[in-house]
């Protein structure tokens, strides 16, 4: 039986269900990272010895860099739906291909600035403000990785190679850096909010690759036969990668300049 | 979004436009921010430029500009209860700011008419 209101419009609401239905998702993101925005607030106005994000060790240069890699990310997301529409498989191909590199570009540039803080010790229990930074910028980038998983689905067989990577990269960050700093005083803290992250992420991941491996064909299969429904489901994992780009927007400045 | 090719081919010169923007607001943010202005004015202008670029976001790349009053009656509704919830769960984090329970605990009890009690009964 098929689903209805995949590709019509509702009645009732104008849009097709996947489109009400990622739209009232962001309503819940908005309220979810608006929580740990005012946390960051309390947090900040609580603390003596509050200093910008530069001073406590973050790179600018490269927190500009992460911004404009994402934001060109949201450009060529844009591009991939506006393609499918042109009727241009090919050229869909490219620009989501380019926006899983940018969403791996970004995490890796992440988990490289996560490394440089472990080593200086730098745990989310030395200082509030590390304690906000590793969680807000830690959520994010779950989302950035939850986006890419769905993008590389969407995109087809040659993304389980960069969703290997993306895998190895979690295992890293989530796991294997919480583990290395258990040894600390601050590892304890650590653990108890990454390493959860990482142990309920991987087993999510691993289940994705595995559907992913054995049916990894199932979008173009979609394309084939349903255009217009793939080219919906496209439309709404591009509204959600925006809304990854527009919370980092806000996350920029709010943890490196002020 | 209308939804037809020839809108969507209007469509893509004004994503790459944007998206150019949004890296150049980028810079400018970082340059402000380097900029000593007095009081608070730094988060002011750093949070103005970052709803500006956000604002951008929403209403090119996520259709919302040529959506949201055509077919996106619900998405309207749904935003600005969103809007609303939001505005309040920030009001209350800086109400609480004014009242903080470790302040409230450094003056004296919680309910002062229960000490009041509580003092009564053990004068003679």
């Amino acid at each position: 039986m098929d689903i209805p209101y995949t590709v019509q419009e509702r009645p009732d609401t104008g849009l097709y269900n996947a489109k009400v239905g990622i739209w009232l998702f962001l309503a819940s993101e908005v309220m979810l990272f608006g929580g740990l925005f005012s946390t960051y607030i309390v947090l900040r106005v609580g603390s003596m010895d509050w200093m910008p994000g530069r001073d406590f060790g973050l790179s600018v240069p490269i927190g500009t860099f992460n911004t404009a890699v994402l934001i060109l990310s949201s450009v060529t997301m844009v591009m991939a739906w506006a393609q499918l529409k042109f009727n241009n498989l090919r050229m869909f191909k490219f620009f989501m291909g380019l926006t899983i590199l940018c969403g791996l570009m970004f995490l890796c540039v992440k988990s490289y600035e996560y490394n440089d803080k472990f080593h200086h010790q730098h745990y989310p229990g030395a200082h509030t403000f590390y304690a906000i930074y590793f969680t807000l910028t830690g959520l994010h980038g779950l989302h950035v990785l939850g986006g890419m998983i769905v993008n590389s689905f969407l995109f087809g067989r040659a993304a389980c190679v960069s969703l290997v990577t993306v895998a190895l990269t979690a295992l890293y960050v989530g796991i294997v850096g919480p583990l290395h700093g258990v040894a600390t005083a601050e590892g304890a803290v650590f653990m108890s909010v990454f390493a959860w992250l990482g142990i309920i992420g991987l087993p999510v991941l691993i289940v994705i690759l595995a559907r992913l491996l054995w049916k990894n064909n199932h979008s173009m299969e979609m394309w084939k036969n349903d255009p217009e429904r793939f080219t919906n489901r496209v439309e709404v994992s591009g509204l959600f990668w925006h809304f990854v780009d527009l919370v980092w927007i806000f996350l920029f400045p709010v943890l490196y300049l002020l | 979004m209308s939804d037809s090719v020839e809108s969507v081919k209007h469509h893509v010169r004004s994503y790459i436009i944007i998206g150019t923007l949004l890296i150049v607001l980028t810079g400018v943010t970082v340059g402000v921010s380097y900029i000593k202005f007095e009081h608070s004015t730094n988060i002011v202008v750093a949070l103005i430029i970052a709803t500006f670029k956000a604002a951008l976001v929403a209403s090119i790349f996520m259709h919302l500009f040529w959506d949201m009053f055509i077919k996106m009656a619900v998405i309207f509704k749904v935003m600005i209860f969103t809007a609303v919830f939001f505005a309040g769960m920030m009001a209350l984090t800086l109400w609480s700011l004014k009242d903080p329970i470790g302040h409230s605990q450094q003056i004296g009890p919680m309910f002062p008419h229960q000490a009041k009690t509580h003092v009564e009964h053990h004068e003679p």
